[in-house]
């Protein structure tokens, strides 16, 4: 990823949305375990639509994550919305599932691995 | 009857894993081999996995480079070392849903899943912080909790609140804001030899326990409180009688050593720790290596 200022205004656009998105997706999928409302989470999920297609239709360098960061909301959206209608099948359910994976590779083509999991991570293994 | 044999299978490995992660405070120590492990226990009527690894296809490249994990194995090959197909497991217990544990769950299509509903319901609670905070939730793919609703669906997820037997001498025990919110441990007691406990990451390594001056040290990755991470560690050293060999690390290559063991071509292990009535070795009789 190029160090140029639009670069870094990218990759910024580009992990507030996905981190919007990811922390979204999970608190849906949470809501449905838990048999608890979804409803609180469209609203959000609207405005992150709408953020993400307004990136995607901009002139970013990551406009290929961009495009798949809505795409992967337009899907969570749809989940949302055919929840609250008392419908969401398990097709609604993979679409997510898919997209989501999508997004992930496209995202982690050009951000850093966001897991801060039971890795040792770059700075750590050069610390030895 | 509880008798259930136990394995522990390593899928991966880091080679240099920092000191650090492992023990709290061992700052600038350098690294270490860290192998990454998931439980097999059976018994007559039952084919658990504690755990599941994770999904080279989707993260492996990324890992790899990202964390310099290597040597990964899918579960199909490394539980064949234990004469185990992947389809028969009927239950998997998840200690807590970090990627390394939990992104191998798609591995085991006929298992019913045991994780505690604060481990989930945590996620709920996180949408409401602000992006600085998200860091708290950064080890966790949503593509796990989307799974995992899907076996909702299917009737074949128990969102576990508290203490649990899942299946004749196997019980589930909350670990709650310790490494994870809602993290738990695995005890197993069997009639023919006693106490064991599969502690996901509540340690990683022996050493968390046994130092020389008697004191418990935690691991160095804590998302909850250090202090409920060390009161638990007293939980659990009581509940083996305070020996250390009954307490069974994710992470520890000492275990290789500890129990009889095997090492394959590929270069990962499995060691056998509980041999239930009537059950013959798989470390001693494997048809097939590597």
């Amino acid at each position: 990823m190029s160090a140029t200022a639009p670069g870094i205004e990218a990759e910024r656009e580009l992990h507030d949305l996905y981190g919007r998105y990811k922390t979204l997706t999970m608190a849906a999928a949470a809501a449905l375990m838990l048999d608890s409302s979804v409803g609180d989470l469209a609203g959000a999920v609207a405005e992150l639509l709408a953020d993400c297609r307004v990136a995607a239709g901009g002139a970013s360098p990551l406009r290929p994550q961009l495009v798949a960061c809505a795409g992967a909301t337009e899907e969570l959206e749809r989940l949302v919305v055919a929840t609250l209608a008392g419908g969401a099948t398990a097709a609604d359910l993979e679409r997510v599932r898919v997209t989501h994976r999508v997004l992930r590779h496209e995202v982690w083509r050009v951000l850093s691995c966001e897991y801060v999991p039971c890795c040792a991570s770059d700075d750590a293994r050069h610390d030895g | 009857m509880a008798d259930s044999s136990i394995w522990v299978v390593e899928y991966a490995r880091v080679e240099e894993f920092a000191r650090g992660l492992l023990r709290y405070g061992d700052w600038n120590t350098g690294t270490t081999i860290a192998p990454y492990c998931y439980a097999v226990l059976k018994n007559d009527d039952h084919v658990a996995v504690v755990d599941t690894g994770y999904n080279h296809a989707e993260f492996g490249k990324v890992l790899a480079e990202s964390y310099g994990v290597s040597a990964w194995q899918p579960a199909d090959v490394v539980l064949k070392r234990i004469g185990v197909d992947p389809a028969d497991v009927d239950t998997m217990i998840l200690t807590h849903n970090h990627f390394d544990h939990a992104g191998g769950v798609e591995f085991f299509p006929n298992a019913h899943v045991y994780i505690q509903a604060r481990e989930v319901s945590r996620y709920l609670w996180a949408v409401g912080l602000p992006d600085r905070l998200q860091w708290l939730t950064s080890a966790v793919d949503p593509d796990l909790m989307l799974w995992l609703v899907n076996r909702m669906k299917h009737q074949k997820l128990t969102l576990v609140e508290g203490e649990m037997e899942i299946f004749p001498g196997v019980r589930v025990v909350p670990a709650h804001d310790t490494h994870t919110s809602g993290s738990q441990y695995v005890t197993v007691e069997n009639d023919r030899d006693g106490r064991w406990l599969l502690a996901g990451d509540n340690c990683y390594v022996y050493e968390n326990f046994v130092q020389p001056d008697g004191r418990f040290t935690p691991i160095g990755l804590i998302f909850g409180s250090v202090e409920r991470c060390v009161l638990t560690m007293e939980d659990m050293w009581q509940y083996v009688g305070e020996d250390v060999s009954r307490i069974v690390p994710f992470h520890e290559q000492k275990i290789w050593d500890r129990f009889p063991s095997r090492q394959f071509d590929d270069t990962l292990h499995v060691a056998e720790l509980s041999l239930a009535k009537g059950e013959s070795s798989r470390i001693e009789s494997v048809a097939v290596a590597g």
